[in-house]
């Protein structure tokens, strides 16, 4: 028998050839998606590869199966382990990190374990997610306590003048304030380690709502060191849901508690997050498999594809509309997200319009009325490429006219 | 009733090489039941868009309608959430306890709702009077007697028990509630173990409010707790978490508590179909017999004895047998070793001293499976003198 003679040097070519070539339409086949769909809104509820998601239904199998030897035998060591990766992967003390339902339940816990009274004083912004703005109003109503929202501009969004604003309004003094890694639309990436440093001058109590975070960036959180993280492997982190990963400075972790009071109260938390009463636990344990599968293809690759498609993308929907983005330069758009301003300023009759073209065309077209403008947030990831974009923005167009 | 036992395994999703005389920790599945939560996750993971704008909504609803009419009880008051700790959350948020106030509970309630009542206790100072049943005190007059002496006090609110998780026990939950209106105290009955136990009605009933799990006697995989709200409340009541539908309504509030897995909620109608395609009534015959006779086989193998001595008396598809060992923490050892080696679980708790076993009946067991796991663990006890 002959082989063919293959050198080193050209399977490597061949390999990186191959990484390469793998992303966008041919991707498709690796994730669980629907055939008739276009997805250019990735991460409202995020798309899960087939391999990740198997895996979960074999966990839930189990659970179902043979639940006691799974609960009291390989669960907890599972549960370590993807805690540990998970630490690893976002650089951060795995005894600190643990997992959650998700992020409300992370901001529940926070509060309930400052119990703030009258006098205290929380500080958020008009960017920050409306479950945030809502726990905060919540808490005002009942409790009386001093909540101040500051209200960012469009025009304010850079980061020189944002850290200006936070600078003025932190230097007045407040107990905590609540912050985004990235506003969550329109979309902008927050100069956050400079704002957890104004917060570290002033002694104020940062929280980093990270919903949009692990699989979007590289970062660390050892580096930023933040008082509170969250961070959603179910968006960009190729975890289906919901997995929501909690980091708790270790000056709190003594005495905080889970938002829900469980049977192993008082066990350490620990204990405490391992059983926060009775739920499906096996999206914690798809965290170890999600971060092989972005080492696999390359996390910086991944990212670099996900922000280009991104922003291709919403350049050729902004062109097809006549519209523009919020962003104007490239080097400026370092988000696999980018705002692009809707035909329609009416935000009734952009969602009437958006929804018929989710019915009509299978696509669906996110935006968020922000201080008087619609702003669509275009999502990229390594299953996409420019001819997703156009058909949405083309679609729209079309429903549009039908609706005249 | 031909039909239950062994050969209805098959219907169930449980390993072939376990047996399960458990079966309400976590709960089994049947297949189908299953097969129509993966098949809504699946639609969740590749169309999520339509499904949550168009599907979800009335799914839900029809789930809710469903279950209330199951258990009788008003649909509008009736919603889904994650687990009972959620509901006893949103309960102790709504009161908003002081140090005045008091809170009345016992020694049965589940340990969750105890280390709640705790923690406000530690953290608030609110006055919390924990009622301490004896073994002699398990039988209906006594239980009524006690709390009728506790609620005359006066007490802001009772945390009670529709059946005691371990020792088993049927509470005699209606005439506590009557006692509470009497005496003008809040009802909270945890009926974690409800439906698919008993018949119930909820209407009839009337508590103030109420929970039970879907997830456990009531075929439907995952978590799914049915939450009853008295209308008197449902006015600003809000859930545990506060999402991104605050003020919209508890109907909107409820249907989305911050991003979950809602699956299971969807799956209700089908378990509530199953349950009376083979008939409420004939599982939960079946059920009980079936953990009464397996409970006094172990007992026999292991020279205990049951909690109730008189079949007439068991109510329940779950009857308590003692462990034929006293300490807890060797009990648990040998347990453990137990579901290791012969893959069998035997839950029990260690109450007022005694070690009790929930031995569980369920339309796929058989005496063999009680056989069995009592002889499993006597070999266990010998292998690890």
């Amino acid at each position: 028998m002959q082989y063919k003679q293959i050198s080193i040097f050209s399977l490597k070519n061949l390999k990186s050839q191959l990484l390469m070539k793998q992303f966008g339409h041919a991707f498709r086949d690796e994730f669980e998606i629907d055939p008739n769909a276009t997805v250019v809104n990735h991460c409202s509820f995020g798309y899960f590869p087939k391999s990740v998601v198997q895996a979960k239904l074999n966990y839930l199998n189990k659970m179902f199966q043979t639940p006691e030897k799974f609960v009291f035998g390989e669960m907890p060591q599972l549960l370590e382990q993807n805690r540990k990766d998970a630490g690893e992967f976002l650089d951060s003390h795995w005894q600190q990190t643990f997992f959650t339902t998700n992020v409300t339940s992370c901001v529940t816990a926070i509060l309930n374990y400052f119990n703030f009274k009258r006098d205290d004083k929380i500080l958020y912004s008009s960017l920050n997610y409306p479950m945030v703005a809502n726990n905060l109003m919540h808490l005002n109503q009942r409790v009386g306590t001093q909540i101040t929202e500051i209200q960012f501009q469009c025009d304010d969004l850079n980061d020189e003048k944002i850290l200006q604003t936070y600078d003025e309004h932190l230097k007045e003094g407040y107990n905590i304030v609540f912050l985004d890694l990235i506003a969550y639309n329109p979309v902008y990436l927050m100069p956050i380690k400079k704002i957890v440093q104004l917060c570290r001058k002033y002694n104020c109590i940062s929280v980093v709502d990270a919903a949009h975070g692990v699989g979007v960036l590289e970062f660390s959180i050892r580096d930023l060191d933040p008082d509170f993280f969250m961070t959603n492997f179910n968006k960009w982190g190729y975890v289906p849901c919901t997995c929501t990963l909690f980091y708790i400075n270790e000056k709190f972790t003594s005495d905080f508690h889970s938002h829900l009071i469980g049977t192993n109260y008082k066990q350490g938390l620990d204990k405490e997050y391992e059983h926060e009463g009775n739920q499906d636990r096996t999206s914690y344990l798809c965290v170890s498999k999600a971060i092989e599968f972005m080492k696999k293809h390359g996390y910086k690759e991944i990212i670099e594809y996900n922000r280009n498609i991104a922003y291709q993308g919403a350049v050729k929907m902004a062109e097809i509309w006549k519209t523009e983005l919020l962003l104007k330069n490239k080097e400026d758009n370092k988000l696999p997200m980018v705002s692009v301003r809707l035909p329609i300023d009416d935000p009734k009759l952009g969602l009437k319009i958006t929804q018929k073209c989710l019915q009509d065309y299978n696509v669906w077209i996110n935006f968020r009325n922000y201080k008087g403008q619609n702003w669509v947030r275009v999502s990229g990831q390594i299953y996409n490429e420019l001819p997703d974009y156009e058909y949405a923005a083309n679609s729209f167009l079309k429903v549009m006219q039908e609706s005249e | 009733m031909q039909q239950f036992g062994h050969r209805f395994r098959e219907e169930f999703e449980i390993d072939p090489n376990s047996t399960v005389v458990n079966h309400c920790s976590f709960g089994y599945f049947p297949k189908t039941l299953v097969k129509a939560k993966f098949d809504y996750m699946l639609k969740i993971y590749q169309t999520p868009e339509k499904f949550f704008f168009n599907e979800i909504s009335q799914l839900l609803v029809q789930s809710r309608k469903d279950a209330a009419d199951f258990l009788d009880s008003p649909w509008e008051q009736t919603f889904f959430t994650t687990n009972v700790t959620s509901g006893i959350t949103a309960i102790l948020n709504y009161f908003n306890f002081k140090k005045d106030d008091k809170i009345l509970y016992s020694s049965l309630n589940y340990p969750m709702v105890q280390n709640n009542l705790i923690h406000l206790n530690k953290k608030v100072g609110t006055q919390i009077t924990q009622i301490q049943f004896q073994y002699d005190d398990l039988n209906d007059e006594k239980i009524l007697q006690i709390y009728e002496e506790y609620l005359k006090e006066g007490y802001n609110i009772v945390f009670l028990d529709l059946i005691v998780y371990n020792p088993a026990y049927l509470m005699p939950i209606k005439q506590i509630v009557q006692l509470c209106r009497k005496y003008n105290c809040i009802s909270v009955v945890d009926a974690a173990h409800g439906v698919g136990v008993l018949e119930l009605s909820i209407r009839d009933l009337d508590p103030d409010f109420f929970m039970t799990n879907f997830n456990k006697w009531g075929y439907v995989p995952g978590t799914c707790t049915l939450f009853y709200i008295n209308e008197k409340f449902i006015l600003d009541f809000h859930p545990h978490l506060i999402g991104s539908n605050y003020g919209l309504g508890l109907d909107k509030e409820y249907e989305f508590e911050g991003n979950q897995d809602r699956t299971s909620y969807l799956c209700v109608s089908k378990a509530i179909e199953f349950m009376k395609q083979h008939g409420l009534k004939e599982i939960i015959e079946y059920n009980n017999n079936i953990a009464y006779d397996g409970a006094k086989k172990m007992a026999e193998i292991w020279n205990t004895e049951l909690l109730l001595k008189n079949k007439q008396d068991n109510k329940l598809p779950m009857v308590s047998a003692r462990l034929p060992i006293d300490d807890p923490q060797l009990g648990l050892k040998l347990t453990k070793k137990c579901l290791q080696d012969y893959n069998v679980w035997i839950n029990f708790r260690n109450y007022k001293g005694q070690n009790w076993v929930r031995v569980s009946g369920q339309i796929y067991n058989e005496l063999q499976d009680y056989e069995y796991a009592a002889n499993c663990l006597l070999k266990v006890i010998q292998e690890n003198p």
